[in-house]
């Protein structure tokens, strides 16, 4: 064939050519780097085309496939198929089909066949498809969907698990609720039981008073004579109602320590000298008696900062009634330092408590060993009083006795130390949200000279007496003064750093007062200063380590 | 001449005691049975000594009290509380108010003469407090 035309046109031919034969070279790239196998298929279903990734899929080589029916490497039957492919036509393409590939060893390849029509202006010269192995996606959709499971099972023991902690939650709350509620309903009741019976014995006094004194002025002469054998019954009566009212007053006790309305009122007392005052009220009926009163006292002084009315109370209750149940010998009383406490015991050689009724002895109501309306009968409810009050000051009360021997009944009561009312203060002062201002005052002897003459007895008494002082000049119940060493340390709660300095100088000024009075104020000097939380420490820790600070700067110049 | 002892107490039973019985000591009495009785009879008889029940009604024993200690006719007449139980509060309340003493129901007669005696500063020797 002759080109027409000169070399320019046979360069741009060939130029084009060059072009062509890249493009395809380019489109052949395309197809055979696919992963997805690539069919192509004439109108008469056979196999026009099938690329690299057909080829290896299927497991056939190119000539093999050529020109086959298309029928032979799809697993689904011909009229199936038939089915896809006319679709294909009259739409013009199709997406996502799932079709089965068979390859050349029988193996089925499930796939998702998408395919169109390829056209040559209005001609339909075969079907271009694409099939995407859908192992893989299947295994991953089966994994997915077995872990779908496996999380919908999960999630519904979760579930079920969450459901039961609701129940239980809801329990628990319920619970807490009513615990709540009991609780509310006890403090009610004892309120109301505290309040009735406070009413109670305040209403059974007048008529008691009446009684007492009509019959008294009766006894008494007051409206006239009357014979011996009327004065014997009157007396009776008078018994009677004496005991009556000491009743009305162990009731009253025990209500207010069960309605914990018991506060308890500290100074400090030297107990041994409280039991010896306390046991010799008793000399005159001991005497009567016969019986002889023993002391057992290691230590001529133990100052302790105390309720001395509840020690008193108590050693009046196991005092009368070792008097009451010993008929020969003696009633020992002992009050014992031991450091962290101090044990008071009253121990008799009386007719003892059998095994029996040991554990019943602190119980309410409770009298043995005596008969029944004997004169000198109580009200039953003494040691019960008793171990109210022990256990009011945390300490412990107990008997060892044997029957024909005597009996030893013992309490303990913890020492209270400025320390310990500071820790109790710092807690509720926490708890509440509150401040706590501790004031301390430092009583210091100015050295050298003077030191000779204030010795130390003196001195203690000093320092006894400026805490008086200061403990005069405080009313609320909460608050605490107590010495420790040569200061003394004044607790406060719920007042403010502000208030505590005011108050600071307002008890510097009244001590002041006091030493000159006495012509001390050459000699003695008193440092003082407000430790308050939270300002100057916000925890235990820090708080006494201000305090110990302050309290040390003093002890250097003492000795 | 005898001294003169108001009595305040709401019970008219134990007034009549109390009476009976600071009589047959040589007491004159004058009665009170409530708040405002005790005060008018204070005011205007300026007895020795007042003996006042803490808990009458209208007003009770400590507004008598209060206003006892300040109105100046009555401010100095010395006053020994009946109570029938002594609580933290009537300690506290009889301290600021300068009570004189106090007796607790039921009492007895020697208590409450022996109490009297100190009160009007007729203690005798060999008496304690």
């Amino acid at each position: 064939m002759r080109f027409k035309g000169g070399i320019r046109e046979k360069v741009a031919l060939i130029e084009k050519q060059e072009e062509i034969f890249s493009q395809k070279g380019y489109l052949e790239n395309i197809i055979s780097s696919m992963t997805d196998t690539l069919i192509v298929v004439n109108p008469d279903s056979t196999i026009r085309a099938a690329n690299k990734a057909a080829l290896d899929l299927l497991g056939y080589k190119e000539n093999e496939l050529i020109g086959e029916p298309v029928k032979n490497i799809f697993l689904q039957e011909e009229e199936k198929l038939g089915k896809y492919f006319p679709g294909i036509i009259e739409q013009g393409a199709a997406y996502n089909i799932d079709l089965t590939l068979l390859t050349k060893q029988g193996k089925a390849i499930p796939v998702s066949f998408s395919g169109t029509v390829m056209r040559e202006g209005e001609k339909i010269t075969g079907i271009v498809g694409v099939a995407r192995d859908m192992r893989q996606i299947t295994a991953m959709i089966s994994d997915l969907e077995k872990k779908k499971r496996d999380l919908e099972e999960r999630n519904k023991d979760s579930i079920r698990m969450q459901k039961a902690m609701l129940h239980i939650m809801e329990d628990l709350q319920g619970t807490e609720d009513e615990l709540k509620r009991a609780n509310k309903e006890l403090q009610k009741s004892d309120q109301l039981k505290s309040d009735f019976v406070s009413m109670v014995s305040h209403e059974l006094r007048t008529p008691l008073t009446v009684t007492r004194e009509a019959i008294s002025q009766v006894l008494d002469g007051v409206v006239g004579e009357i014979s011996q054998v009327q004065r014997d019954f009157l007396s009776m009566s008078i018994e009677g109602i004496d005991r009556l009212a000491r009743l009305i007053d162990d009731l009253l006790d025990i209500s207010k320590m069960e309605a914990h309305k018991v506060g308890v009122k500290r100074e400090w007392v030297d107990v041994v000298s409280l039991a010896k005052a306390v046991s010799s009220d008793f000399g005159p009926a001991f005497h009567s008696k016969g019986l002889e009163i023993r002391y057992n006292f290691p230590m001529d002084k133990v100052e302790v900062y105390e309720d001395k009315d509840s020690i008193i109370q108590i050693f009046v209750n196991l005092i009368s009634n070792a008097l009451k149940f010993t008929q020969a010998g003696y009633v020992e009383i002992s009050v014992i330092d031991k450091r962290d406490v101090v044990e008071y015991a009253v121990s008799d050689t009386g007719i003892g408590i059998s095994e029996e009724d040991l554990p019943k002895v602190f119980g309410k109501f409770e009298q043995f060993g005596l008969e029944a309306g004997s004169r000198e009968g109580g009200t039953g409810l003494g040691l019960s009083i008793s171990k109210g009050i022990v256990e009011l000051h945390h300490g412990k009360i107990w008997v060892e006795s044997e029957l024909g021997w005597g009996s030893k009944f013992t309490f303990v009561f913890p020492k209270y130390t400025a320390k310990k009312m500071i820790e109790d203060g710092l807690e509720k002062a926490i708890q509440y949200g509150e401040p706590l201002s501790v004031l301390i005052f430092n009583i210091k002897k100015l050295d050298t000279a003077c030191d000779q003459d204030i010795d130390k007895g003196k001195g203690d008494l000093i320092i006894n007496n400026l805490e008086k002082i200061i403990r005069g000049n405080f009313h609320r119940k909460e608050d605490g003064v107590i010495k420790e060493g040569h200061a003394i340390l004044t607790m406060l709660p719920d007042t403010n750093k502000y208030n505590a300095i005011l108050v600071l100088r307002r008890i510097y000024n009244i001590l002041w007062d006091y030493l000159e009075r006495e012509k001390l104020s050459e000699r003695i000097d008193i440092d003082y200063q407000a430790i308050v939380y939270p300002d100057d420490g916000e925890n235990e820790k820090e708080l006494f380590s201000r305090i110990e600070s302050v309290l040390n700067v003093n002890k250097d110049k003492i000795s | 001449m005898p001294k003169k002892i108001l009595i305040a107490d709401d019970s008219k039973e134990i007034v009549s005691l109390i009476a009976s019985r600071l009589k047959a000591n040589n007491y004159d009495v004058i009665v009170a049975n409530d708040a405002l009785q005790a005060f008018t009879k204070a005011i205007r008889e300026k007895p020795d000594l007042i003996l006042l029940d803490i808990k009458m009604p209208a007003g009770g024993g400590i507004g008598v009290l209060e206003n006892l200690r300040t109105s100046t006719e009555t401010s100095i007449i010395p006053v020994i509380i009946i109570t029938a139980f002594p609580s933290e509060e009537i300690l506290q309340k009889v301290k600021e108010l300068r009570v004189s003493g106090f007796i607790s129901k039921p009492f007895k007669a020697d208590d409450l003469l022996r109490k009297i005696r100190k009160a009007l500063g007729e203690v005798s020797k060999g008496e304690g407090s």
